[in-house]
């Protein structure tokens, strides 16, 4: 890789950094703030059952500091089951080298073991060329890792993978930690500035789409001496809904030290499936 | 006058006899307390196989079966949360009464076998152990895809 297509890899990998420091966006489609969350259930889902939970986080570029993002935290509701869902059986360990330089080299999701897959997603931030000022939307997909239990906090890697127009492969480092009511934990992901771009261009997060326990996902077990895939329950819905409904918080921070934060509700699926044979 | 001081004489008696009956009576039952309320300890030790029964969000309801000191059936209701998971836990010895304890169990690592360590604290039960208090310490695998536990555990209880 030359040191041009190695930095446009890079700029491509920042835009889905970006991308990736979103959270989630909800009923915030109301909301006007520069910073707006949302996050929803399965279509199909039901209370005491498990689902996928999509969380969408979006920015507004122009309302914001220029400076780069470099912080997400989610928090999700305390009745939600996400240690009790089957995702992340498997953990993901990655050199912390790896997350010092961001834009790294290698197989798809690094090598980890699909069984560490907690959620899919995609990104799309705003890449400004520094000397143009020319303005490219990139597009990335992202996924979440489970990682090692270290200092009381559940590891996350997050690797972001940029699609078009640029290339090239960014890894974060996270990590879920408990949090106080009404939340059960806080996904945090760090995102520091690429080494050798931050003069090149500045990437600017718009939107972040983060399916936790995504369908998509495919996790693999023995079963009679042969791999068997099959998709890990998702997160685990509680059989009452919480009064108000389920709430999401999420914060955004930035070199510049700024942060904004927003939160969302979503509503309660419904309790019971509806009888077989009709009403 | 002679009268009158005799009955000022019984009288004191009287009441310094009253006061040492108090002060018998009263030292009576203190003493007597402890005799009929003879605080047993126990010390216990055994391995508990849960499996899951229900789930709801971040709670899990599991049942089993305990082997050790007191053999029996265990119902438990576990709260995960990200690093620590809270519950309680409930005896049912074949001998007769219930033992209740709350715990709070760390796991070691994350991936479909986790390991755990945690420390119980023994809040009383029925029957027999109506007043057990006491404390211990516990560690066991579970199966984050079945969610079927095994726990090794050590209390010692007063009851």
């Amino acid at each position: 890789m030359t040191r041009t297509s190695r930095r446009a890899a890079a700029l491509g990998l920042l835009a889905a950094l970006c991308t990736l420091g979103g959270a989630a966006s909800a009923s915030a489609a109301r909301a006007t703030g520069p910073v707006r969350l949302a996050a929803a259930f399965d279509r199909a889902a039901r209370l005491g059952d498990p689902t996928a939970l999509a969380v969408t986080l979006r920015l507004d570029p122009r309302r914001l500091t220029l400076a780069p993002l470099t912080e997400v935290r989610l928090a999700y509701p305390e009745a939600l089951g996400l240690v009790s869902s089957g995702l992340g059986l498997a953990t993901c360990t990655r050199p912390a080298s790896d997350f010092a330089q961001v834009l790294v080299e290698g197989p798809l999701l690094g090598g980890c073991p699909p069984n560490a897959v907690m959620g899919y997603g995609e990104a799309r931030a705003i890449v400004r060329m520094a000397q143009t000022a020319q303005a490219i939307p990139e597009y990335a997909t992202v996924a979440l890792l489970a990682g090692p239990i270290a200092q009381g906090k559940l590891g996350l890697v997050v690797y972001v993978e940029g699609q078009r127009p640029f290339g090239g492969q960014l890894a974060f480092a996270g990590d879920v930690s408990d949090a106080a009511p009404p939340y059960g934990g806080v996904l945090t992901v760090r995102m520091p500035v690429i080494p050798g771009i931050q003069d090149v261009a500045t990437v600017s997060l718009v939107q972040l789409r983060l399916v936790i326990g995504s369908h998509a996902i495919r996790y693999y077990r023995r079963q009679h001496g042969r791999r068997v895939a099959y998709r890990p329950d998702g997160i685990e819905l509680p059989e009452r809904c919480p009064r108000g409904g389920f709430r999401f918080h999420a914060e955004v921070r930035f070199a510049d030290g700024s942060r904004r934060s927003t939160g969302s509700v979503t509503r309660c699926p419904r309790a019971v499936a509806p009888p077989a044979g009709g009403r | 006058m002679k009268r009158q001081s005799l009955r000022r004489e019984s009288f004191v008696v009287m009441a310094a006899l009253a006061a040492l009956l108090l002060a018998l009576t009263a030292g009576g039952v203190s003493s007597a307390a402890p005799s009929a309320h003879a605080a047993r300890r126990l010390n216990l030790s055994g391995t508990a196989y849960l499996h899951l029964t229900r789930k709801s969000g971040n709670t899990l309801y599991e049942s089993g079966t305990a082997t050790g000191s007191l053999p029996g059936t265990v119902r438990a209701r576990l709260v995960t949360g990200v690093t620590v998971v809270k519950g309680t836990v409930t005896f049912y010895p074949r001998g007769g009464g219930s033992l209740t304890l709350t715990a709070r169990g760390y796991p070691q690592s994350a991936a479909t076998i986790v390991h755990f360590t945690g420390t119980c604290a023994v809040r009383g039960g029925t029957g027999r152990f109506r007043r057990a208090v006491g404390s211990g310490s516990f560690s066991g695998t579970a199966n984050r895809r079945t969610w079927a536990v095994t726990v090794h555990a050590h209390a010692q209880i007063n009851y």
